[in-house]
């Protein structure tokens, strides 16, 4: 469990602290509740304490008032009345009445001087005096000149009794006539009783009551020291309630009244012994004027109530407490898998798939967890497996295919090659698109003149192409060996290659042989790209060599050498098609007008320089584009003075031109064909059949007519160009694109239609052809005969 | 220039000459005879090409379609003396079998004598 992140701890203390906060506000409202019933029940008590005070005392009073009075009549009755006769009634009288101290029989001292019997209790014994000293002089004494004046019984204020009984008391005096002498019969009270009342009915445990008389000065209180002595003026003062100083008119009234302050009244200072604040009651005792305070003390009955509320809350915690204990145990024991689970991912995510998955027996949803996480582990062990080992098979056909690599450029001469004295200039690349690739350059001097030179490019990409180039390149270099004849090599190599080629694999070759002594070379051509000629002056043109299909297809192919001439400081650029198809980002085709413009016009420096060129071309072209096919460059450079050779076909005939734009119709080739066969003869032009040409000028307008989908409006632009051995027509349009040289299926059978039989034609009967679409115009340039 | 057709009808062995050009000017003018040959093919039908010395793939198809006419029903196409040029264009798109073109016309009476002799056994 990590504190209070974990789930079993929240779920715990969200559960329970609402229940906690519930708990503790139903327990205040309640506490609330019952303190007020409490206090109610308190108030109560004290107005039913005050009442049965009042009723005992003054059940006592009267009855003492009545036992007097009842005795003043045998003494009134006397015939002779004097101490003698009076003390046995007034011993009678004590007897009967406990609660009376002390009586005393006081008469008139003007008629017979003063005489007054006094018996009082003493030590349980009663004693008799007499009050008559000189220093008492009792007849100065209210409870003695009162009941004259007034001619009626008077209970006297409370005193002390010094030198009588020496205790607190009052006295009940009633005037009367005994033995014809005036007299005062009297019963003297002790406040004592009061008290003895007053401690049986507390209220509380640490309750108050004292008794106070009609000018507010304490008759009874349980501190000793405090009766006769203070008032309520006094208290009124220390406890800082004003109105206790005019509660003896309220009582006078027969009012009774609460004194609750917000603050309460400290007991301490009613003479309580608590220091917590209480209420006091106050109402008339009896008619004289003397009024009873009960005290309380609040907490004495709140405290019964704050206990149990404790208890009641010790009681709800605790069950919290065990509830909480409950739910974490519980939360902890059915999450404990979790975080089992949560330690076996990081094991997983470590590669270790050893441990076996907790709880995977369980019904609950911590199971279903378990089996789903146990069932990604089985799949994720055998995927890893599966991974590593396809892996280490990739890696290992990459590390084969790292080495193909090198054994394939080891194949062809890498380094620059060093041909002395000779006057020779040579560079070639090798560019594989993919790791290894199926295009091939080699060149190796056959004798201390003759370089044997070669480009060709394999059909399809990769390690089928890399096989067969190994293959043709060691065939080529074998055939080299034995032959000189360029024509003869591709001949054997084309027979060897032929054998069992079941994949049909196939090479498009160049083969080449250079005597350096003079420029002559030797051209056979397998259906690979015409070689770009460059003079001195960097004039470009296209040897267009003829020659058979590609080799590995046709076992009767016969291939023948051409011969050319170099004159000095002529380049040959031989390349392959990953030169001319080169793709732009665009898509667009590097082509050959691309290739012939990079290089044109250019004086070559040196071979390195053009190959530079147009790898930079090709490059900017592509502009990171990845490249499609291989890339290769073979860039030969004659240094030469060219021997003793004699002036060859080079020398420039009288050119014949002209241009016509025609009506797209199907007969439009007539009045074409006459113009074209017009400047043939002008140009004195004998070596071309005209039935040749007369058959592709119908079929070239005749698709146009078929295919551009110009309207009766449109237009065919025909420009020629005749020499006594060759002609050059060019058609333009702003057809739809249409390439006719595109590499249809061409062959001759009667399902072909009109269209295609005329491409086949066109294909044969011409001798270089090219189409180019720019700017929405189609141009097709086609070359009878060779410039 | 126009084209010359010269047709002999033959239920066996019919003849078509055709004279000057057949190009796509021409070649629908060949259209309303390919037509009734459709409708009564003859067992052998030869090709004089011996003046014409022209022929376009718009030609080509008008061969192409004789031959399809005559396949069905077991006939033969046998082209006799084609001009150079016009032979020229047949091997170029190899639109009839080596061995159906004669140049001259005792090779082809020779090879029809022995077809028929083949027939003939048949029977």
């Amino acid at each position: 469990m990590n504190g209070f992140r974990s789930l079993a701890t929240r779920l715990a203390f969200y559960t329970l602290t609402p229940l906690v906060l519930l708990m503790l506000v139903a327990s205040w409202m309640d506490n609330r509740a019952s303190r007020k019933t409490m206090i109610s029940m308190a108030e109560t008590a004290a107005m039913n304490l005050s009442d049965s005070v009042r009723e005992e005392l003054q059940g006592i009073l009267r009855s003492t008032r009545t036992g007097i009075e009842a005795f003043s009549m045998p003494l009134a009755r006397l015939p002779e009345a004097n101490t003698a006769t009076v003390v046995p009634l007034l011993q009678e009288a004590l007897a009967r009445f406990p609660l009376i101290f002390g009586s005393t029989l006081a008469f008139d001292p003007a008629t017979d001087g003063p005489e007054a019997p006094y018996l009082y209790r003493q030590d349980g014994q009663i004693v008799t005096t007499s009050l008559a000293g000189d220093d008492y002089r009792y007849w100065e004494w209210p409870w003695y000149r009162r009941p004259l004046e007034e001619g009626a019984p008077v209970w006297s204020a409370p005193y002390f009794d010094e030198g009588g009984g020496d205790v607190s008391m009052v006295t009940f005096s009633v005037p009367m006539v005994a033995g014809g002498r005036q007299a005062v019969l009297t019963a003297d009270i002790r406040l004592g009783f009061l008290s003895e009342i007053l401690a049986s009915n507390l209220l509380g445990h640490e309750g108050v009551v004292f008794v106070f008389d009609d000018q507010g000065l304490l008759v009874s209180h349980p501190v000793e020291s405090w009766v006769l002595d203070r008032d309520l003026g006094r208290l009124a003062k220390s406890l800082n309630i004003p109105s206790l100083a005019e509660v003896s008119p309220t009582v006078a009234r027969g009012e009774d009244l609460w004194l609750r302050p917000e603050s309460g009244i400290d007991e301490r200072i009613v003479g309580g012994l608590a220091d917590r604040p209480g209420r006091l009651y106050i109402r008339p005792l009896n008619e004289a004027g003397w009024g009873i305070a009960v005290y309380f003390s609040d907490q004495d009955f709140l405290s019964d109530i704050n206990v149990a509320t404790r208890n009641r809350l010790l009681f709800g915690l605790g069950i919290m407490l065990l509830l909480a204990a409950i739910m974490v145990t519980a939360s902890y024991r059915s999450l404990q898998p979790l975080g089992a689970l949560a330690a076996r991912t990081r094991q997983i995510a470590q590669g270790d798939f050893s441990a076996e998955t907790p709880g995977l027996d369980r019904k609950d949803e911590i199971g279903r967890l378990s089996r789903a996480f146990h069932q990604m582990q089985v799949h994720l062990e055998h995927y890893i497996d599966d991974l590593t080992r396809e892996t280490a098979a990739r890696e290992r056909i990459e590390g084969e295919l790292s080495t193909a690599k090198q054994i394939q450029a080891s194949l062809v001469p890498m380094t620059a090659p060093d041909f002395g004295e000779l006057p020779l200039d040579l560079s070639a690349l090798l560019r594989p698109a993919r790791a290894v690739g199926g295009d091939l350059y080699n060149y190796r001097m056959l004798d201390d003149s003759r370089l044997f030179f070669v480009i060709g490019d394999v059909s399809d990409k990769g390690v089928p192409a890399a096989l067969f180039m190994a293959q043709a390149n060691a065939l080529l270099v074998a055939a080299a060996h034995h032959q000189d004849d360029p024509g003869d090599i591709l001949n054997t190599v084309n027979e060897a290659l032929c054998e069992d080629n079941e994949f049909c694999m196939f090479v498009t070759l160049m083969v080449g042989l250079l005597d350096t002594r003079d420029g002559s070379l030797l051209l056979a051509n397998a259906a690979h790209d015409p070689p770009l000629g460059l003079d001195a002056h960097g004039q470009a043109r296209w040897l267009d060599v003829g020659g058979g299909p590609p080799v590995g297809i046709d076992d009767t192919a016969k291939y023948q050498s051409q011969r050319y001439r170099l004159d000095p400081d002529d380049t040959l650029v031989l390349y392959t098609d990953g030169v001319t198809e080169a793709l732009s980002p665009d898509d667009e085709l590097f082509g050959d007008e691309r290739l012939r413009a990079a290089l044109a016009g250019h004086a070559p420096g040196n071979a390195q320089a053009v190959q530079d060129r147009l790898v930079t071309a090709v490059d900017h072209f592509c502009d990171g584009a990845p490249a499609a096919d291989d890339l290769t460059l073979l860039v030969l450079r004659y240094t030469g003075d060219g021997g003793d050779r004699q002036a060859g076909p080079g020398v420039e005939a009288a050119r014949c031109e002209g241009t016509l734009s025609t009506p797209v119709t199907t007969s439009a080739h007539h009045a074409v064909f006459d113009r074209v066969q017009a400047a043939l003869d002008q140009a004195g032009n004998t070596t071309l059949d005209p039935g040749d040409v007369r058959l592709v000028v119908e079929e070239v307008l005749t698709n146009i007519v078929k295919y551009a989908g110009l309207g009766p409006d449109g237009r065919v632009d025909v420009a020629w160009s005749a020499d006594e051995n060759s002609l050059q027509v060019t058609f333009e349009d702003r057809g739809v694109a249409f390439d006719p040289l595109a590499d249809r299926e061409l062959t001759g059978n009667e399902d072909h239609s009109e269209g295609g039989m005329g491409l086949v034609l066109l294909q044969s009967l011409t001798d270089e052809r090219e189409y180019t679409r720019l700017d929405g115009v189609n141009r097709l340039r086609l070359v009878f005969g060779s410039t | 220039m126009s084209l010359e057709v010269i047709y002999d009808e033959d239920s066996v062995k019919a003849r078509l000459k055709l004279i000057g050009k057949l190009d796509t000017d021409t070649a629908p003018e060949l259209a309303p005879i390919i037509q009734d040959i459709g409708a009564a093919p003859p067992a052998v039908l030869v090709m004089d090409l011996e003046d014409l010395n022209y022929i376009s793939s718009a030609g080509l198809r008008c061969v192409f379609q004789l031959k399809k006419l005559l396949k069905p029903h077991g006939g033969q196409l046998v082209i006799s003396h084609p001009s150079p040029q016009v032979k020229k264009v047949f091997d170029i798109v190899k639109a009839v079998p080596v061995q159906s073109v004669f140049s001259s016309t005792a090779e082809l009476d020779a090879y029809l004598d022995k077809m028929q002799r083949s027939v003939g056994q048949d029977d």
